[in-house]
């Protein structure tokens, strides 16, 4: 067991039924599959730098967990399966421990961030001083 | 040698090297705060790494030490990804 990352482009059509449809079918697909997720987050709607499929802006998403290296191809034929899905990166999780709790899947709930706002607020990133 | 002309006008410097300009060292910006891991997410962080046209700067500019450097660049590539920071930015004509 590994601890990974998936950031998630969804796309800016989806509305937020659509959206939450989305996060408990990949939580399920993880959960099916023998991962443990720790933590489910979204920045809301935001602009991407480039288009992507045509669009401007997406919904992004990333999923935290743990899992075998058979979970992540499985996770990835499936996003890349689904049209709604503009783009999505799976990558190691350098800063998790591997001890963070693990959530029950039907219970999953997503938390909201703002990186932007919280910079204005002074919830300053470790580091950021220059 | 239209090059040295200015350095013949000067007859102190005629055959010598050009003079060294005392250059301060550039420290690490990621070695003074001792950053383990470079977040992809923190695209603050990752685009003061970049020039406005989307290229990494290299490290002769920034003073990043090469462990960093090499962080940097995956962190930038996968930002690049998940269209945080663009791989190009055109300029318009």
């Amino acid at each position: 067991m590994r601890s990974y990352e998936c950031a998630v482009i969804v796309h800016p059509a989806v509305n937020d039924d659509g959206l939450r449809a989305s996060t408990a079918k990949y939580v399920e697909i993880i959960a099916k599959s023998g991962g443990e997720i720790t933590k489910v987050e979204t920045w809301g709607k935001r602009r991407l730098s480039y288009e992507i499929m045509k669009q401007p802006e997406g919904t992004y998403f990333f999923y935290r967990f743990r899992g075998a290296n058979t979970l992540i191809d499985e996770l990835g034929r499936q996003m890349r399966i689904d049209e709604n899905v503009l783009r999505h990166l799976i990558v190691r999780d350098e800063l998790a421990e591997g001890s963070e709790p693990a959530l029950e899947p039907g219970t999953v709930e997503v938390t909201m961030r703002h990186p932007e706002r919280e910079r204005e607020e002074g919830v300053e990133h470790r580091g950021e001083r220059y | 040698m239209a090059r040295d002309t200015k350095r013949d006008r000067d007859p102190k410097k005629k055959g010598e090297k050009r003079e060294k300009r005392p250059m301060r060292k550039k420290k690490c910006k990621f070695c003074l705060d001792r950053v383990t891991y470079i977040d992809y997410k923190d695209e603050r962080r990752v685009r003061r790494f970049m020039t406005d046209r989307g290229k990494i700067t290299p490290r002769r500019i920034t003073g990043t030490c090469a462990k960093h450097q090499r962080m940097l660049a995956v962190a930038v590539k996968r930002a690049r990804l998940i269209a945080l920071v663009p791989y190009v930015r055109e300029y318009y004509r």
